[in-house]
């Protein structure tokens, strides 16, 4: 999933300003793979443990650490946003998770200013529930 | 096609494989019981032992537990039949004995569970 200028964007309960995109990417940690006496193909395929991972993308206006520099790895918190795929939309939809942050970059890289990397792994409430939905209830996995 | 036991198709809901263990006659080998056997002994015909793996699988944990349970119940009454594979060989009067899970329960797509299973042709 990719949201371009997301609006609201707070992360451990402070806001985030600048925020160019959030990334969702979805892995598969655990992959089941069996197969038959019939023949070379795998017959039964199934993903059973999903690594979620957040990126999010900003603009670093502040100098010195800025809102997000004192982030520190390891810490769990909410991340939520408002999604407008449009950038224009005043309709977007509310996206909300549970997140232990596993990475803080900077760069000065690129002609569109100083940028900020936070990367972040979503965590399930009950292991079912996938851990980043709309606000008010992720759905099952 | 799925394997079948004594007519029953019990592991039917996911992949499966078998492997045939030795076969011929057991044997101690030489120095297995002391310094003085120098020599192999043999014994006695091996039994046909047939190990089955595979994965069981449903859509819920009561669905998967459901199929563990009535093939535990089998294992304890020696369901004893012929066991067809589902390559089409078949080994007759064979004993399920045993069900072994070989992992826990597995939540993906599907509810699974690993297991290990054994059919002994008794003596």
């Amino acid at each position: 999933m990719l949201w371009i200028v997301p609006k609201e964007v707070t992360l451990l309960g402070e806001p985030l300003n600048g925020v160019r995109g959030i990334t969702v990417s979805r892995t598969a940690r655990g992959v089941i793979e069996e197969w038959s006496d019939l023949g070379p193909f795998a017959t039964f395929v199934d993903a059973t443990q999903v690594s979620v991972e957040v990126r999010i993308e900003r603009e670093v206006r502040e100098e010195g650490a800025g809102v997000s520099g004192g982030l520190a790895l390891g810490a769990q918190g909410e991340l939520s946003f408002v999604a407008s795929p449009s950038g224009a939309s005043g309709h977007g939809e509310a996206v909300r998770g549970t997140v232990v942050v596993t990475g803080v970059r900077h760069d000065l890289a690129g002609g569109e200013g100083p940028r900020q990397v936070i990367t972040c792994r979503a965590v399930s409430s009950d292991g079912s529930s996938d851990p980043l939905g709309p606000a008010g209830g992720g759905g099952k996995s | 096609m799925s394997s079948t036991i004594a007519g029953q198709s019990l592991f039917g809901s996911g992949p499966e494989r078998f492997v045939v263990r030795p076969v011929g006659t057991l044997f101690l080998p030489p120095l297995a019981l002391d310094a003085l056997q120098v020599t192999t002994t043999p014994l006695t015909a091996l039994e046909v032992w047939v190990v089955q793996t595979g994965r069981l699988t449903a859509a819920t944990d009561a669905a998967l537990w459901d199929q563990v349970e009535l093939i535990r119940q089998r294992a304890e009454e020696r369901l004893t039949g012929t066991l067809v594979l589902p390559t089409g060989r078949s080994f007759a009067d064979m004993t399920l004995l045993r069900l072994a899970p070989e992992s826990g329960v597995e939540h993906g797509r599907m509810v699974s569970l690993a297991y290990r299973a054994d059919y002994i042709r008794l003596a």
